[in-house]
């Protein structure tokens, strides 16, 4: 097997929160992400869900080191990054690149995109002056689809999947090896998350990028991901190969997210008969012992409010962490 | 056939701007009868919630009604800058937003907004309706009703903010509610949550239902009749079951791929090419007809009217998808 370009290993990131410490209260964290391992191979995707506060986004920011690491380790290729600091992790950056949701907060209004893709040349040095960044700008919209005369033009210019372009395209500059993309079709129109969703899987088979495709969306998600990873409360609840996943959901909230889907399918959504999960995700902030679905699991037994369930291989390659399946 | 409730007739909705008029809504018409769900699909820019907005009532300065009229029970209803207030929005006819926390006023507990309607609208006392708050807050699945009308808006997570926004509106008890992409900002489970709020709520209370979105899943589980929006357009309107299992109008069609699950889960996705025109420079015939494959320089030659393609289902193409195109 090759070895992975980006291997975490029991990865924790506590945000310790302002509390009523002064008053001598307890001192509260919210674990964002709590003890979570998990790598990705070369040219692999692999898709992240989870619902708002499971510590999705978090986890991705934490591998581009964008947030303290509380505890655990981040590998990139075979160097140890947890800890890389200074000119070091500014050199690092240029192998990991982030794709934003928002293409319309992402994109500085007042810049051209020719200088908004041609900033992290000059950042890194690797172009000394926007004309000598031209070429590879100019390289680098054709290869996201855009017009040539694009570079002209302001941000405000374009639609919303043309945005999301010019965002790829910055990320594209410095030729990174590793994508994390956070949503980065969920602010788009349903129509136009096809053009994006098919440039990065093009990206992917042109320069055998690896992503991290972090959304809520599982359709888009199954689609786009060799492997799935499910997040619940900060804990990796389920990772297997995405159809796997997607036929045989082992953890009960994984059954539940995907049941939660709607289809466009007017018989099957009038036949289903079945209550929607109740509740609401926990607060990542001082959990309960045991494990963090036991509050919403409709299989919930007393041994689940006690211990945590270990993530463990229950089919090949497909892991998950639960007492009962 | 029956009155229906709320009908739109042919209503034309433009925006004045320093670029020039924005047509926003181009002689939309449609009706919805008692108990009867329609969903209103779209994406950004179709017109879809300057619609709703007009219907309550709502639409703000530089939108304007060119022409057309809303009618409620056959009596049309008002609009403009300073329409007559009327006794059929906030009473009859009640609306959800797609932001309830922009929607809900921080300032005061939850309780307080819905015992407002309540006193305002059947001159309840206080106390009774604040027995009456803490009934809807129970109808609507919040947990510990009594406790939580005190609560403020951002002591309420997203889906039950959403819930109580739901309250408020039913504190009228309307005859139809419109929700704007109520569920847009949720996680999946907790859309499914209310979903399954509003069909139950429907049922029990047979409330009418005007659904906006520009999810098509959320439609099928929730509508009996579909309208579908482009660029300030209907496209193409039917029962639920015609337009997913066949879609006449390409765009219909288009939408319903970029938003089927992929078995096959390498092949490319099927999305539209292309981008919504500019309102400002919509093309001579049908609006969709630069991104349509099936286009041909008929399509330029005017813009298509709702014509009969099968019973009770109507689009806007000359040349509509018959048989083998149209199944999915």
């Amino acid at each position: 097997m090759t070895p992975p370009i980006v291997a975490i290993d029991r990865l924790k990131v506590h945000f310790p929160l302002r509390s009523l410490a002064l008053f001598g209260g307890k001192k509260r964290v919210a674990r964002a992400v709590d003890d979570v391992t998990l790598s990705i191979a070369p040219g692999e995707t692999v898709g992240l869900v989870g619902e708002s506060g499971s510590g999705k986004t978090t986890l991705g920011r934490a591998i581009l080191r964008r947030v303290p690491i509380t505890e655990g380790t981040i590998r990139f290729r075979d160097a140890d990054i947890t800890r890389t600091d200074g000119e070091e992790l500014r050199l690092l950056r240029r192998h990991m690149q982030l794709v934003f949701q928002d293409p319309y907060g992402s994109l500085n209004p007042r810049m051209r995109v020719a200088d908004i893709v041609a900033e992290p040349l000059l950042v890194h040095g690797v172009a000394r002056n926007a004309a000598e960044a031209a070429p590879r700008v100019r390289k680098l919209l054709d290869l996201v689809g855009l017009p040539k005369d694009a570079a002209e033009r302001l941000p405000h210019a374009f639609s919303g999947g043309q945005r999301q372009r010019i965002g790829i395209a910055r990320a594209l500059a410095l030729e990174p090896e590793f994508l994390v993309a956070d949503e980065p079709v969920s602010a788009l129109d349903v129509s136009i998350r096809a053009q994006v969703v098919n440039l990065l899987q093009d990206l992917q088979a042109q320069l055998g990028l690896s992503y991290l495709f972090i959304s809520h969306d599982l359709s888009v998600v199954r689609h786009i991901s060799h492997r799935i990873a499910i997040m619940y409360g900060g804990k990796l609840v389920e990772i297997g190969p995405s159809k796997d996943v997607h036929a045989h959901p082992i953890h009960p909230y994984a059954e539940s997210l995907l049941d939660a889907v709607v289809t466009p399918d007017p018989v099957r959504e009038r036949a289903r008969a079945r209550a929607p999960l109740a509740g609401e995700t926990p607060s990542p902030i001082d959990p309960p012992p045991g494990c963090r679905f036991a509050s919403r699991c409709p299989l919930v037994i007393d041994r689940c409010r006690t211990h945590e369930p270990p993530l463990e291989e229950k089919k090949p390659n497909h892991f998950a962490a639960c007492w009962l399946r | 056939m029956t009155t229906p409730w709320l009908e739109v007739d042919d209503l034309w909705i433009e925006f004045v701007t320093r670029r020039g008029i924005v047509p926003a809504v181009r002689g939309v018409s449609f009706a919805i009868g008692p108990g009867e769900s329609l969903g209103l699909v779209g994406e950004s820019g179709s017109g879809k919630t300057v619609i709703a907005q007009t219907i309550m009532g709502l639409l703000q300065s530089p939108g304007r009604v060119k022409r057309g009229a809303v009618r409620w029970q056959g009596k049309p209803l008002g609009f403009g800058q300073r329409f007559p207030r009327d006794d059929v929005r906030g009473h009859d006819i009640s609306i959800v937003f797609q932001d309830a926390l922009a929607a809900l006023n921080p300032l005061l507990p939850v309780g307080t907004q819905i015992t407002e309607v309540l006193v305002r609208r059947f001159n309840l006392s206080l106390k009774a309706a604040k027995e009456r708050a803490v009934e809807l807050l129970a109808l609507v699945g919040i947990p510990e009703p009594r406790e939580r009308v005190r609560n403020y808006p951002h002591e309420f997570s997203g889906g039950m903010r959403q819930r109580a926004m739901i309250a408020i509106a039913l504190a009228c008890e309307p005859k139809l509610l419109i929700a704007d992409e109520p569920t847009t900002a949720l996680d999946v489970t907790i859309q499914a949550q209310i979903i399954y709020l509003l069909r139950d709520l429907q049922q029990r209370l047979g409330l009418s239902l005007l659904f906006i979105t520009h999810d098509l899943g959320v439609i099928a589980a929730l509508c009996d009749r579909v309208a579908v929006c482009y660029s300030g357009k209907i496209v193409e309107t039917g029962s639920a079951e015609q337009i997913f299992a066949r879609p006449a109008h390409p765009y219909t069609a288009g939408l319903l791929q970029s938003s089927a699950a992929r078995e096959d889960q390498r092949a490319r996705l099927v999305g539209i090419d292309g981008a919504p025109p500019d309102l400002l420079a919509l093309p001579p015939g049908c609006a969709f007809a630069p991104r349509c494959s099936y286009a041909d320089a008929a399509c330029n030659a005017g813009v298509p009217p709702l014509v009969g393609v099968g019973p009770d289902h109507n689009a806007a193409c000359i040349r509509p998808l018959v048989g083998a195109e149209a199944v999915r």
